[in-house]
């Protein structure tokens, strides 16, 4: 055997001038690396003591794991996930080496000289850039107005700094027109504001605690991937974990039980598991009472009735006690929850039994023909997730709520949890996306302008329809961050053409990514690594320091390094161009914790483990959870949850199905976060590095699809090429399809998705799809 | 004193998430296309099923590439650990075809192969090899393997049969296989 030691006694001379590589001495395989003179030269590798490190964090929408970079001579040499924190960062995080040192990288602005698409630039100057940027937004100003100006930013780089700074430059310049709604999650936060009063609260440090997970619409061995070993733990203790999907996912292959489901009819599931739970009474009478308006009485008119109506808390329910109508949170009262302990001749009735007559048209026969889940699962599923406590579900921003009615499948959720008396208890209730913002308020890292216009909003899934309709204007400058707008927004096509009719299109980014193909102006900005900024989000429970760690790539700025050189041409430099730990402070304004602290390492702002609504103590102005959702009244729609056909669908549109029969649903990949990662080499090479297309048998034999071959989906709004999977994996009549390829890999599923607008929420249809699928020629 | 290293892979617990390969991959700063750790995925649609199964060099007691390297690139140290003397490797790849288990890569860049070393040198420093480090779920273990099969007595025979594996027989690989389907 070859000593290892004798080598390393020379290591420090060896180090001097050779090729280095991340690890702790000489290898005993000592690697070759071939030099300008092509003579290979023995690589060394470093120990330990030979790194530098520092902190961040992952920055684009998942759970924000912190990272360590072990950086030598100012080159990143690698990532790891930090040792003190909860969960270990994934393979993408990891990647982000190459991220950095990418070939694609954005190194100086580039000006466009092709056609759009092309992909023709040249480089200029930042001074060029910006003078260009200063004319453009005066131009447009004096043209179009303040709303000629459309910003874009999304979930590319969620930190605290940047997307709000970018937000806080046009309102200072008096406003631009935004996007309303997110793709994410929209439908969860339509049904969750107004019924606990709270978004981004999630379940995640109890989740071991659980005896009954069920995962509904979701995936969380790929979307909450550092935390699946929790839902492993509960398993482990006992627990039972069913997936709701009309796909067999990753989860679902460590599950106890797949539920296979038509895409859009969650909500008919709801209510019929609903209906069982009430008809055999597994509600929890005592939490319902306490806790939520069910007790809320409702007159003929469908109104809840308020004992002044100038008072909106002022909401009214029958005492039992005292057998009269109080205020709800008069002392010592039990109010009626059911009609049965209602006088006879009420005029009114309970929230509660609205429910129930909404409920009770979904019997099990319905519910097996609406959502092809068979009458006994549904009956079991109802039985075992009322009678297992605590029971959660996860919701985790699911695929099902991204559908046309998907803010009554958020909703439906949690009135299961309501109704079972799950919330707010250790191991129950609802598990969304959450972050540090349900523990602690975190500020906006600079004061909002005086006046701001007030301007339409852009509906996020209609961006390419209404910016190429000139709806409800026209836009002459478009500043798309932290956002892949080609990749993400629905119909790509359509997207396309925004692009390319907005005047002047600035994309700001790290890479050459699939939006900055069709910019007019590209802009250089820093990774994660590469400027100091803090992380205070809703998607972790830690406040992180993210620290610079290497020298930016080329002429790469942070995103506020820029608005603070064009707010010094407005005029209003000052507030823009302060040291970024000015920013960062204000952010942390009040909540105790300091820079200083978070040099040292991640903060959790509460003890652990969280549970949001504890004892049953919700955030809405009564402290209560709410059944009954008066903003949906007021959009004219169901104030208490109910079933809608979606209209992209064989049974919504028969005429459309015809030429479209299959409905597609979009997957996550754990290769990416949305399209960020999409390309980086390291990740194509260890995970997937084409699209993949999943067909059942059926559906592919009547179209000559075969296995690991080539296939086509596509419908009227376009075409998204990938290999075939052909499985019993997908429902008979689903497809499902691979979110976040870069255009230049063939593109995205987007190409295909509805850009529907979710009706409650402003949200994402892109479940409500119908294509066909086609073997390639 | 540890006769024989060896690793662990509890497949119930593993997701397929590949954090693995890519640790290694990046601590390792291997040429596109040299992965040292593979993550086997099978899917099974009667029932429907999907597991995966993280492999590298299982640093076989009878250790085939050792056999056949004409170079003499290859030696077992006393902890167990096959290593290889990347100098001395003249690219036939034979150890290749030797090895029931895929682990030498070739790299047809640089024109030689190279294999994991189970991270021997962070061994010698008191550090975990980075795979294991890396698992978010804790399902990649290593040690002594006499100390992993106490803990767990894997039936090499039957997860072979089901999950298509190489007869432990021919090399005497050191890893405990933990299958998905065991609730044990």
């Amino acid at each position: 055997m070859k000593n290892i030691s004798d080598i390393r006694l020379n290591r420090r001379t060896l180090l001097k001038g050779l090729g280095v590589i991340g690890l702790a001495s000489i290898s005993p395989c000592a690697f070759s690396l071939v030099s300008e003179d092509k003579k290979p030269l023995p690589r060394v590798r470093l120990k330990l003591s030979d790194y530098q490190t520092f902190r961040s964090t992952c920055a684009m929408e998942c759970l924000h794991c912190n990272l360590t970079a072990y950086v030598y001579q100012g080159e990143l040499k690698k990532i790891e996930a930090s040792k003190d924190f909860n969960v270990k960062c994934c393979l993408r995080g990891m990647s982000r080496t190459k991220w950095v040192y990418h070939k694609q990288r954005v190194k100086t602005p580039l000006l466009r000289v092709g056609e759009k698409g092309e992909g023709k630039f040249r480089p200029i100057s930042w001074d060029e850039a910006l003078d260009l940027i200063e004319k453009n937004i005066r131009d447009t100003i004096a043209t179009h107005g303040n709303k000629g100006m459309m910003l874009s930013t999304h979930a590319g780089n969620m930190d605290s700094i940047k997307n709000d700074m970018g937000k806080a430059f046009f309102d200072y310049l008096g406003g631009s027109t935004k996007q309303a709604g997110s793709l994410c999650c929209s439908a969860v936060t339509a049904a969750m504001m107004p019924i606990v009063g709270l978004r981004y609260a999630d379940m995640r440090d109890t989740i071991a605690d659980s005896r009954y997970i069920l995962c509904w619409g979701n995936n969380p061995a790929v979307t909450m991937q550092a935390y699946f070993k929790e839902y492993i733990k509960a398993q482990a203790n006992g627990a039972r974990l069913v997936v709701i999907d009309p796909r067999f996912n990753e989860t679902a292959a460590k599950a106890d039980e797949w539920v296979s489901i038509i895409p859009g009819t969650d909500t008919a599931l709801a209510l019929g598991m609903i209906k069982i739970i009430m008809d055999e009474q597994l509600y929890d009478v005592d939490f319902l009472r306490q806790h939520t308006g069910a007790v809320y009485l409702v007159d003929a008119q469908k109104k809840q009735m308020r004992e002044k109506p100038e008072d909106a808390e002022s909401y009214l329910v029958y005492d039992t006690l005292t057998q009269s109508t109080v205020r709800h949170d008069a002392p010592g009262i039990v109010p009626a929850l059911t009609k049965a302990e209602l006088p006879a001749n009420a005029e009114y009735t309970t929230v509660f039994e609205l429910i129930r007559t909404e409920s009770q048209q979904w019997d099990l026969a319905k519910v097996e023909a609406e959502t092809d889940v068979p009458a006994a699962t549904v009956l079991r599923l109802a039985r075992e997730y009322a009678s297992s406590k605590p029971a959660m579900i996860v919701q985790n921003m699911s695929g099902a709520q991204r559908t046309e009615f998907g803010t009554y499948v958020a909703a439906g959720q949690f009135y299961l949890a309501l109704l079972t008396g799950n919330m707010g208890k250790a191991g129950g209730g609802v598990c969304d996306a959450g972050g540090v913002r349900q523990m602690i308020k975190i500020n906006p890292p600079l004061p909002a302008p005086k006046e701001v216009q007030k301007i339409p909003p852009i509906p996020v899934s209609k961006v390419g329809d209404w910016i190429v309709n000139e709806r409800p204007h026209p836009i002459n400058f478009w500043w798309i961050m932290t956002m892949g707008v080609l990749t993400q927004l629905p119909n790509t096509n359509m997207v396309k053409k925004a692009l390319k009719k907005v005047p002047f299109v600035v994309v700001a980014d790290n890479l050459m990514t699939s939006t900055t193909l069709y910019a007019d102006l590209v802009l250089p900005v820093t990774t994660i690594f590469e400027d100091v900024s803090l992380m205070a989000g809703v998607r972790s429970h830690y406040v992180q320091l993210m620290e610079k760690a290497v020298e930016p790539v080329g002429e790469a700025k942070p995103d506020y390094w820029i608005f603070a050189r064009l707010a010094e041409r407005f005029g209003f430099g000052e507030v823009f161009n302060q040291p970024i730990e000015h920013y960062i402070e204000n952010c942390l304004e009040g909540t105790g914790i300091t820079i200083e602290q978070l040099r040292k390492g991640p903060i959790k702002p509460v003890d652990a483990p969280w549970i949001p609504f504890k004892d049953g103590i919700f955030r809405t102005p009564t402290r209560k959870a709410h059944f009954f959702v008066e903003e949906w009244q007021k959009k004219d729609f169901a104030p208490i949850v109910t079933y809608m056909q979606v209209k992209e669908s064989p049974k919504g549109s028969p005429e459309l199905a015809q030429k479209y029969p299959l409905m597609a649903v979009q997957r996550k990949l754990a290769r990416s976060v949305h399209s960020s990662h999409g390309m980086n080499e390291w990740i194509l090479e260890v995970q997937r590095n084409q699209p993949n297309i999943m067909i059942h048998p059926d559906d592919a034999a009547s179209r000559n699809i075969r296995h690991g071959e080539w296939a086509i989906a596509f419908n009227n709004r376009g075409e998204h090429r990938a290999l075939a999977v052909v499985t019993r994996q997908i429902k008979r009549g689903v497809v499902s399809l691979d979110n976040g390829w870069w255009e230049q890999q063939g593109g995205s599923s987007s190409h295909v998705t509805n850009d529907l607008t979710e009706v409650l929420g402003t949200g994402h249809s892109c479940n409500s799809t119908l294509v066909d699928v086609r073997a390639e020629a | 004193m540890v006769r024989q290293y060896g690793f662990l892979v509890d497949m119930r617990g593993c997701y397929g998430c590949k954090t693995c390969s890519m640790a290694c991959k990046s601590e390792n700063a291997t040429p596109t296309g040299v992965l040292w750790r593979r993550v086997r995925e099978f899917t099974f649609d009667d029932p429907n099923g999907m597991a995966f199964i993280s492999m590298s060099c299982n640093h076989c007691d009878d250790p085939q590439c050792m056999k056949v390297c004409p170079a003499d690139t290859y030696s077992k140290r006393p902890d167990g650990i096959v290593v290889q003397d990347h100098d001395k490797c003249i690219g036939c790849r034979m150890c290749i075809m030797a090895c029931p288990y895929n682990a030498p890569v070739f790299d047809p860049v640089e024109g030689k192969t190279s294999k994991c070393n189970l991270c021997a040198e962070r061994l010698d420093e008191g550090l975990k090899p980075r795979c294991v480090e890396s698992c978010p779920a804790g399902v990649l273990q290593f040690g002594d393997i006499d100390e992993l099969r106490k803990r767990y007595s894997a039936d090499l025979s039957r997860i072979e049969t089901h999950y298509k594996l190489p007869d432990h027989n021919i090399s005497h690989p050191n890893i405990v296989i933990i299958p998905a389907g065991d609730k044990e």
